[in-house]
């Protein structure tokens, strides 16, 4: 793998070859999320193209890796239809060599918004605040006195958090990504 | 990361002088059609055929399948098997043809194609390693 990512870094200095490549690769893995995506919902093409009103021969084209004429209106409805979001913006192209580094059925799975550990309801288990409190709960806990602070970590198991605080800014994102490598 | 092994081997069938045939193919080409070339190779050599749907086609004959590539208005079809010495872990590219209105150029590219996979089973240095195209 090191081998491919070394022979892009140095073919990616043509211009149109790394428009191509990415091209290319940008179709694969779109195609390949839907179909990864449906059967983590274990779904069938059939059951998938009545929830976003499709034809089963269209889930079947937008499933293969050589399709390209996507559209954007397309794609939201299967984004709806699979109950995960579509996401637009442009990239860094030091952002793909990762994205094909990492290309596998794994990364490609993503929760539906009610399988989502960050919309999952708030909960107090073990001592341990769930993530979907975290903006509120961080809110609370850091401010007011220390005594204040205190007075408060019988509802939350504050040390575990403040240390993370502590330690790095408490971005969404982080804390999100935490609770998913937990 | 850990790093694991590469889980398939591609392989290049090499004419009777044992110059690669993709690669002597893809002599003078543009970049943009090398990079999807190396783009569909790499795809098949890290994830088989199995995880992106309709990366490879069949075709006529049972051991030969097609991997479609689509550059400056041009469909290139690539023909490939599995194995064939080891068809767990292993493609081989046997031959490169044309697309137009659904029929191949060559019209006998499949075929050829099949002799080709025989001459390896034949005699394994009728092929080797795949090098990266540029």
């Amino acid at each position: 793998m090191k081998d491919l990512i070394e022979a892009l870094r140095k073919e990616f200095q043509d211009e149109d070859y790394r428009y191509a490549y990415d091209e290319e690769f940008s179709n694969a893995r779109m195609a390949t999320q839907i179909k990864v995506l449906r059967e983590q919902q274990v779904l069938t093409q059939k059951e998938l193209a009545e929830k976003a009103e499709m034809k089963q021969s269209r889930i079947s084209e937008l499933e293969n890796a050589n399709y390209s004429m996507w559209s954007i209106s397309t794609l939201r409805r299967l984004a709806r239809a699979l109950g995960v979001r579509i996401a637009f913006q442009f990239e860094s192209w030091g952002e793909l060599l990762p994205e094909i580094e990492d290309f596998d059925r794994e990364s490609l799975e993503k929760p539906k918004f009610e399988k989502d550990s960050v919309f999952a309801e708030s909960k107090v288990k073990e001592g341990r605040a769930s993530v979907a409190c975290i903006p509120e709960q961080l809110k609370l806990m850091f401010s007011g006195s220390e005594d204040e602070q205190k007075q408060r970590s019988h509802v939350i198991s504050m040390g575990d958090w403040k240390e993370r605080h502590d330690e790095h800014p408490h971005s969404a994102k982080d804390l999100y990504n935490e609770k998913r490598r937990a | 990361m850990i790093q694991f092994p590469r889980r398939w081997r591609l392989y290049d069938f090499v004419d009777n002088d044992g110059k690669s045939i993709i690669k002597k193919w893809m002599r003078g080409k543009d970049k943009d059609i090398i990079a999807r070339f190396n783009q569909k190779f790499d795809m098949l050599e890290r994830q088989g055929s199995d995880l992106p749907a309709g990366l490879l086609a069949g075709t006529k004959f049972k051991h030969v399948d097609k991997l479609r590539i689509f550059g400056k208005g041009v469909t290139w079809r690539v023909l490939i098997c599995k194995g064939p010495i080891s068809n767990d872990f292993e493609f081989t590219i046997l031959f490169i043809a044309q697309e137009k209105d659904r029929k191949l150029i060559p019209k006998d590219a499949e075929k050829q194609a099949d002799e080709n996979r025989s001459a390896i089973i034949t005699s394994s240095n009728r092929r080797r390693e795949h090098e990266r195209l540029n």
